[in-house]
């Protein structure tokens, strides 16, 4: 098995409580639910294993470990001055915006704020690597999966588990660019998902929109979420959030993206009524 | 595994049985981790010491849980427990391999502290590095594993502590299920996970 946190669950509805049961969160009927999935999902167990010395550790000592993480989220807060930028931003949105006040806020904006420092659609953009994920070659490249391709594809995805992702994206691109034409190439959609995260990790938004436009198309519905909420956070890292809409909506009805979506949906309608003057 | 080894109680209850003296609950437990355990170390141990490494496993279980009247996370606990004894095992065969190097070398490592391999890494300064990185990069992921920990602190039984947690979500998040909190939690551990094994095998790169 692996070493990587992405692993082959069973059945990954009952897998989910994974993390909920090894802290502990979990008692009666649904821990024993769990125990039993465990007996039949071996990547579960392994998985628990893997983790166990960590949620032992983190439970022995929950208060030195949550002081820690407050401590660290403290840090990565906005600033002042970003914070006032926002006040100022949600001051000026026309319908709540009166003559005197935007006088005010003018002024206060040409003292406190640099040209450009409007908050722009790119800072509401969340690119998280997702967990390593596998590849299952399964042919399909005509019947016969071509060597060079498995090579590209498997070396793709082994850096991309490293965070090499620059890499990672010439191996992929380089499997995506010899194959992508093929529609009966069963691993085209994954490609292309891994492809678009790698390009959006190293910056490049523009030339990650064809391939998560094509994951996007994948039947297997999480390719496609996955590819929808990448290519959503493409387009905020381009400046075009109003092209983020429409695929932040589809995405409120996901079990994995809707809280996400819908906060950033939230914020990209308030980036977009305030677009005008740009 | 054999669906009639799993029991309709959880490994707690069975503990609990047990340290209340019910016979049945022990043999039960007994036979649950021991199931579980070969699971696992048949992956790592070569066939003819398995038996071994999972009953000295046992053992210590057994022993400690006895000792502590632990009945808490008793599987997740036993597994760290069968992680060391399996650690110990690759030592004791390393020794082995070791009694093979001849004393000039022996002398050479014993003359360089450095040369000689590190026993015990440094876990918890690593997880503190690896929450720090989540904290940086998985903001979401950060706050929920720090309301989950500051609900554990508070302390309390499995409902309590985790619907503390999910109500300190839902503030940030209205409408959040318990279904839902429990996925984003795995999903979160997964981060915490890949970051841990980048720290781990010193991989660290401007991403994490």
């Amino acid at each position: 098995m692996s070493e990587h946190s992405e692993y082959e669950c069973t059945k990954p509805g009952l897998g989910d409580l994974l993390a909920a049961y090894e802290l502990g969160l979990l008692e009666g009927p649904d821990q024993s639910r769990f125990e039993a999935h465990l007996g039949e999902c071996p990547a579960c167990l392994e998985e628990l294993y893997q983790g166990a010395a960590t949620s032992e550790e983190l439970r022995a000592d929950p208060g030195r470990y949550a002081a820690l993480l407050t401590q660290s989220i403290r840090a990565n807060e906005p600033s002042l001055l970003q914070r006032l930028g926002e006040f100022l931003r949600r001051l000026l949105r026309p319908r709540v915006l009166a003559p005197v006040t935007a006088v005010t806020a003018v002024a206060l904006m040409l003292i406190f704020l640099q040209p450009g420092q409007l908050p722009s659609s790119a800072g509401l953009a969340v690119i998280e690597p997702l967990p390593y994920q596998g590849l299952q070659l399964r042919g399909g490249v005509g019947q016969d999966l071509d060597q060079n391709l498995d090579q590209l594809l498997t070396a793709g995805m082994e850096q991309y588990a490293t965070g090499n992702y620059g890499a990672a994206a010439v191996s992929l691109g380089s499997a995506w660019a010899m194959a992508r034409a093929d529609q009966e190439w069963s691993d085209r959609h994954q490609t292309a998902l891994f492809l678009g995260l790698c390009l959006l990790l190293e910056g490049h938004p523009d030339e990650a929109l064809e391939p998560l436009g094509a994951a996007v198309e994948s039947i297997l519905l999480p390719t496609a979420e996955r590819g929808t909420w990448f290519l959503a956070q493409a387009h905020l890292l381009r400046e075009d959030p109003r092209a983020s809409l429409p695929l932040l909506e589809s995405l409120l009805s996901s079990p994995v993206y809707r809280d996400q979506a819908a906060d950033q949906l939230h914020l990209v309608r308030e980036i977009c009524d305030n677009s005008y003057g740009r | 595994m054999n669906p009639a080894a799993v029991p309709e109680t959880s490994v707690d209850e069975l503990a609990a049985g047990w340290l209340a003296g019910d016979s049945r609950a022990e043999t039960l437990l007994f036979e649950n981790l021991r199931v579980r355990f070969l699971g696992i170390a048949k992956q790592r141990v070569q066939q003819d010491h398995l038996e071994d490494v999972v009953q000295e496993a046992l053992q210590i279980v057994l022993r400690k849980a006895g000792e502590q009247q632990r009945t808490e996370n008793m599987l997740v606990w036993s597994l760290t427990v069968l992680r060391n004894v399996i650690g110990n095992h690759y030592q004791a065969r390393r020794r082995e391999t070791e009694r093979m190097v001849t004393g000039e070398q022996i002398l050479e490592t014993l003359a360089d502290p450095m040369a000689r391999p590190d026993q015990i890494p440094e876990t918890d300064s690593q997880l503190e590095r690896a929450l720090a990185s989540l904290a940086d990069r998985f903001p979401r992921c950060s706050r929920i594993f720090a309301g989950i920990l500051a609900s554990l602190e508070v302390g309390g039984g499995p409902h309590e502590v985790s619907q503390r947690a999910l109500e300190t979500m839902q503030r940030q998040t209205p409408g959040m299920t318990r279904g839902g909190f429990y996925t984003a939690l795995h999903r979160c551990r997964s981060q915490l996970r890949a970051i841990l094994e980048i720290l781990e095998n010193g991989k660290e790169s401007s991403h994490v």
